[in-house]
C-alpha cells in the first residue's frame, strides 16, 4: 500500500481537524450549560478527546500496513464491516454537515449581512468537492501552507483580547458546584470524538522517527491554545458569552483601541474559512472512501458527489440556519453521534486487545 | 546514389535542392588533373577557411599515387578540420544543411565532407531579462555549441553529459540534453529523452517548443518548465540534480523538474549576503501575493465589507469615490484593461516610443481619467501598485496578471467568501501537480525542512550540505566538510 500522507502531514490534518471543530461556536454553547465554569467543561472535553486520541494513533501504529475497511473486513467479515462503516459514515457526515453550517452561519453574521444559502453552498460544495476528489495528498499538502497564516492569525487574534481580560468574570471555579461542569461536558459531545475520523487514514501514513514525541506535543499545544482562546473568550465577555456567536471572530470586536484600527476580525474570517474548508474537504475525502469501501467504487468522483448530495440534503432540511439546526437536528443527532461514538471507541478497544500478526496476515 | 559522373552528381544535388540560389557550386581542379567541385550553403561557411585549409591544399597538392581520391582528399585538407568521406546522399545533405562544405571529385562515388561551420552568431551578452548586479554576466546565444560550450566551461567534468537528439521534420533542429551523471536520477532524463524521441513536428523555432512538448499539464496557466538564458544559472542547476534542454537557435535552456519556487529565486541572491537574498525572497512572495489578491480585496471590501475599513480611512475613500459613474468592481477592471492594454502596447512599440507612451500612459491617462471623474485615486494606485508588484517575480508576470483578474471577478461577485475560496483553489491546484517527480510546489506544499536553505530563507553555501531533496536524484551529498 502506497503511503500518502508524511508524519508531519498527519500530525497537521489531526490539528486542523481539533482546531476548525472547536474555535467558533463551542464556547458559548457550552456556556449556556455550564456558565461560568464553562472553561472546566471545556478542559474536560478535550482531555476526553486526548484520550481517543491516543487510543487511535496507537492503533494506527499497531496496524500500520492495512486499510481501516481491511481490517475491519477481516475482524467481523464484509457485511457487519460495511454496516459498521456506514454508521461511521453518518457520524462524519453529520460532523461535515456541522461545519458546512458554521461556516455558512458566520458568514452570515461576519461578513454578509444577507448571503443566499445557495452562493455559499454551491462554492462550498464546489471547493471541498475538488480538494476530496483530488485527494488527501493534496488536501495535506494545502494544509501545510495555510497552517503558518492560520497561526499567526490565530496569535493575533488572541492579542487583541488581552487588554479587555477580567480574570473575575470566571473566578470563583465551582460556584454551584461540579455538576454544571458536566451539564456542559456532556452537552458537547457532539464536538467531540473527532479524532475517530483519524481512522480512515489507516495504512496510509509513513511514520517517522519521533512521531510520536511531535504527534503529542503539537496536538496538546494545539488543545492548550484552544482552551486559552476559550479562557479569554470568558474573560472577556463573562455573561453575556451566552449571546456571543463566534469565538475566535468577537475577541478583536471588545477593545475600542483595537476596533478603531479597523475591524480585526477579517483576520478570524480567514483563519477560520481556511481551516474550515480544509478540515470539512477532509471529511469529505472520508466520507468518499468509505463509499468507495463500502459500494465498491473506482473513482472518487462519485462517493464524493453522494457524500455532497447527502450533506446538502441533509443542509437544506435544516433551512441551512446554523440555530435552526441546533434546534432541530442536532440535539437528536447528537445522541446518535455519540452511541456511534461509543462503538467506535470500543471498537478501538477491541482492536487495541488483539495480537497485530493475526489480523494483518495477507 | 552517387555515380561516378561528376556533372550527374553536381546535376543531382541541385535538383535535390530544387534550384535553390544559395547552394552554391563551385567547379575547379584539384591535384592538377582531377575535375572536382565544392558545394555549400551561402552564408553558413568560413569563406577563409574554405579558401586557405581547403581548396589550397587540394589545388596545389601533387596527384595521388593511388585511386583513392577521397582519402587522400581528407590527409590534405589542413590537420584540425573535421572531414570525412561519405556516400550516402542523405548524410551528404544533412552535412551540408549543418554548414558543411561538400567535395565532389570526377570518378569517384563519394564525396569528402569538411566542417567549415560559421552561422551568424551573436556574442554571448548580458541578457535582458536576467541583469545581476554582481556575479558573471555572460548569457547563452542561439549557437547551440556555443551554449554547448558555455556549460563545459563550467562544469570540467567528463561526468556531464550532453546526449544529441535531432526534432523537426523540416527544421532538423538540435537538441542536447545535458545532465551530470551520478547526481541525476536516470527515469527522469529517460522521461525526458522519451518525450523528445516522441516529438513528431515539421519544424522547431525556439525553446518553447520542446518546452510544451516536456509539461505533463498542457492547458495550465502555469508554465512547468524552468527556463533561463545564464550559463551559471544552469550549472547550479545541473549540480542540483536537473536536466537541462538545449536547443538550436535558441538562448533559452529548458530545465527540469521544475517547482514554482525556482521563480522566486534570482541569480542575485546566491552573489549577495544571505541575509539580504532571504529578504528579496520574501519581498517577492509578498509582492506576488499582494499583486493577485489586493485589486480583488478592494473590490469586495468596497462592495461587500467597508464596515472593516477604519472609519478615518473609510471617510477619506467616501470622498475620493463620490461622483464615480462606475462600481468599484467595474472601475478596477476598467483600469486593470487600460494597464493591460498599455503594457501590450508598450511591448510592441519601437523601444524610445515604448518609454514615452508608457509615460504618458502611465501619467497623462491615469491623471486625466481621474480629473475626468471616470476613475477615483484609490483604484488607480491600487492597480498601479498591483501592476509594478506583478514585475517582482519576473518569470510569473503572466500568470499574476491572469490571477489577478480572476480574483478581482471573484470578489467582485463573493466578496472576501470568493476571495477565500479562489485562494483555497489555487492552493489545492498547484498541490496536486507533479512534475517529474517533484510536487509543484515543493518544499512549501509538502514541506521540505532541508530544503528550506534555499528555499524560504537563503542560507550560507558553506550550509548547503544536501542537493534539494524536493526531487529525486542519486547522490544527495554535495558538500564534504
Amino acid at each position: 500500500m502506497t503511503k500518502e500522507l508524511t508524519s508531519r502531514q498527519f500530525i497537521l490534518l489531526s490539528i486542523f481537524i481539533m482546531l476548525s471543530t472547536k474555535v467558533l461556536t463551542i464556547h458559548p454553547f457550552v456556556f449556556e450549560y455550564a456558565g461560568k465554569d464553562a472553561i472546566w467543561s471545556i478542559t474536560l472535553g478535550f482531555l476526553l478527546d486526548m484520550i481517543i486520541l491516543i487510543g487511535v494513533v496507537i492503533l494506527l501504529q499497531k496496524f500500520k500496513d492495512i486499510s481501516f475497511y481491511g481490517l475491519l473486513k477481516k475482524f467481523f467479515g464484509t457485511i457487519i464491516a460495511k454496516i459498521l462503516l456506514v454508521f461511521l459514515f453518518v457520524f462524519i457526515a453529520l460532523k461535515a454537515l456541522f461545519l458546512y453550517q458554521e461556516t455558512h452561519s458566520f458568514f452570515l453574521q461576519i461578513l454578509f449581512t444577507e448571503i443566499s444559502p445557495l452562493i455559499y453552498i454551491i462554492p462550498a460544495v464546489f471547493i471541498t468537492g475538488y480538494f476530496a476528489i483530488k485527494g488527501i495528498n493534496t488536501i495535506a499538502r494545502s494544509m501545510e501552507i495555510f497552517s503558518i497564516f492560520i497561526l499567526i492569525g490565530i496569535v493575533i487574534c488572541m492579542l487583541t483580547a488581552i487588554n479587555g481580560l477580567n480574570p473575575d468574570y470566571i473566578l470563583p471555579f465551582f460556584e454551584n458546584g461540579i455538576s454544571p461542569m458536566f451539564e456542559g461536558f456532556k452537552a458537547q459531545i457532539f464536538y467531540r470524538g473527532n479524532a475517530l475520523i483519524l481512522l480512515c487514514f489507516m495504512g496510509k501514513i509513513d511514520f517517522k522517527k519521533n512521531f510520536n514525541f511531535k504527534f503529542f506535543f503539537f496536538n496538546t499545544l494545539m488543545a492548550l491554545i484552544v482552551i486559552i482562546i476559550a479562557l479569554f473568550f470568558y474573560m472577556l465577555y463573562g455573561p453575556s458569552a451566552l449571546y456571543v456567536e463566534f469565538t475566535l471572530a468577537d475577541l478583536p470586536q471588545h477593545d475600542p483601541f483595537v476596533t478603531d484600527l479597523g475591524r480585526l476580525n477579517w483576520l478570524s474570517i480567514v483563519v477560520c474559512t481556511l481551516a474550515l474548508f480544509l478540515t470539512s474537504s477532509a471529511f469529505l475525502y472520508c466520507l468518499a472512501n468509505i463509499g468507495r469501501w463500502v459500494f465498491g467504487f473506482k473513482r472518487a468522483l462519485i462517493p464524493t458527489g453522494i457524500a455532497l448530495v447527502f450533506i446538502t440534503i441533509l443542509a437544506i432540511i435544516n433551512d441551512y440556519s446554523l440555530v435552526i439546526m441546533q434546534e432541530k437536528i442536532l440535539r437528536e443527532w447528537m445522541y446518535a453521534c455519540g452511541i456511534i461514538m461509543a462503538i467506535y471507541v470500543i471498537l478501538c478497544v477491541i482492536f487495541l486487545c488483539v495480537r497485530r500478526k493475526k489480523w494483518t496476515k495477507p | 546514389m552517387l555515380t561516378k559522373s561528376l556533372k550527374d552528381n553536381l546535376s543531382k544535388m541541385k535538383e535535390r535542392y530544387h534550384n535553390s540560389q544559395d547552394l552554391i557550386v563551385r567547379e575547379f581542379v584539384s591535384f592538377g588533373k582531377i575535375n572536382s567541385a565544392v558545394v555549400y550553403i551561402d552564408g553558413s561557411v568560413d569563406k577563409q577557411f574554405l579558401i586557405s585549409g581547403v581548396l589550397n591544399p587540394l589545388q596545389t597538392s601533387p596527384p595521388p599515387k593511388k585511386d583513392d581520391v577521397t582519402d587522400y582528399a581528407v590527409s590534405k585538407i589542413v590537420a584540425f578540420a573535421q572531414a570525412k568521406v561519405e556516400s550516402d546522399e542523405s548524410t551528404i545533405i544533412t552535412n551540408l544543411n549543418n554548414g558543411f562544405c561538400t567535395i565532389f571529385f570526377e570518378n569517384t562515388t563519394s564525396v569528402v565532407c569538411v566542417d567549415s561551420t560559421k552561422w551568424p552568431v551573436r556574442l554571448p551578452s548580458e541578457p535582458p531579462t536576467s541583469a545581476v548586479i554582481n556575479g558573471p554576466r555572460e548569457g547563452f546565444v542561439e549557437d547551440i555549441v556555443t551554449n554547448v560550450a558555455l556549460i563545459r566551461k563550467r562544469l570540467k567534468t567528463p561526468d556531464v553529459i550532453f546526449d544529441k537528439m535531432e526534432v523537426g521534420r523540416y527544421s532538423k533542429t538540435q537538441v542536447r540534453v545535458c545532465y551530470i551523471h551520478g547526481i541525476v536520477h536516470p527515469k527522469i532524463v529517460k522521461k525526458i529523452k522519451d518525450k523528445i524521441k516522441n516529438i513528431d513536428i515539421d519544424g522547431v523555432v525556439d525553446s518553447s517548443y520542446i518546452s510544451a512538448f516536456l509539461e505533463d499539464r498542457r492547458h495550465s496557466v502555469f508554465r512547468q518548465v524552468g527556463t533561463s538564458e545564464k550559463p551559471d544559472i544552469i550549472a547550479s542547476k545541473l549540480l542540483e540534480g536537473r536536466v537541462a534542454v538545449i536547443v538550436d537557435g535558441s538562448p533559452i535552456v529548458l530545465t527540469l523538474p521544475y517547482v514554482l519556487w525556482e521563480d522566486f529565486q534570482s541569480s542575485n541572491d546566491y552573489y549577495t549576503t544571505p541575509m539580504r537574498a532571504t529578504f528579496q525572497r520574501w519581498l517577492r512572495a509578498f509582492g506576488a501575493l499582494i499583486a493577485i489578491i489586493l485589486p480583488g480585496c478592494y473590490v469586495a471590501v468596497m462592495l461587500y465589507h467597508y464596515k472593516i475599513i477604519p472609519i478615518k480611512l473609510l471617510i477619506s475613500i467616501a470622498n475620493s469615490i463620490q461622483g464615480i459613474p462606475l462600481s468599484p468592481f467595474l472601475e478596477v477592471l476598467f483600469i486593470i484593461f487600460l494597464f493591460e492594454i498599455l503594457y501590450e502596447a508598450s511591448l510592441r512599440m519601437p523601444r524610445y516610443l515604448g518609454l514615452a507612451l508608457s509615460v504618458v500612459g502611465a501619467l497623462i491617462l491615469g491623471d486625466t481619467a481621474v480629473k475626468a471623474g471616470l476613475v477615483s485615486p484609490p483604484a488607480v494606485m491600487i492597480v498601479a501598485l498591483t501592476g509594478v508588484m506583478s514585475y517582482t517575480v519576473p518569470n510569473q508576470t503572466s500568470q499574476i496578471s491572469f490571477l489577478r483578474l480572476v480574483f478581482t471577478f471573484l470578489g467582485g461577485i463573493l466578496g472576501f467568501y470568493g476571495i477565500i475560496i479562489g485562494g483555497l483553489f489555487l492552493a489545492g491546484y498547484l498541490c496536486s501537480i507533479k512534475n517529474y517527480g517533484a510536487p509543484y510546489l515543493a518544499p512549501l506544499g509538502p514541506f521540505v525542512a532541508k530544503d528550506q536553505k534555499d528555499a524560504i530563507f537563503k542560507k550560507p553555501i558553506t550550509s548547503q550540505i544536501t542537493r534539494p531533496k524536493s526531487f529525486p536524484n542519486v547522490n544527495n551529498r554535495r558538500l564534504k566538510k
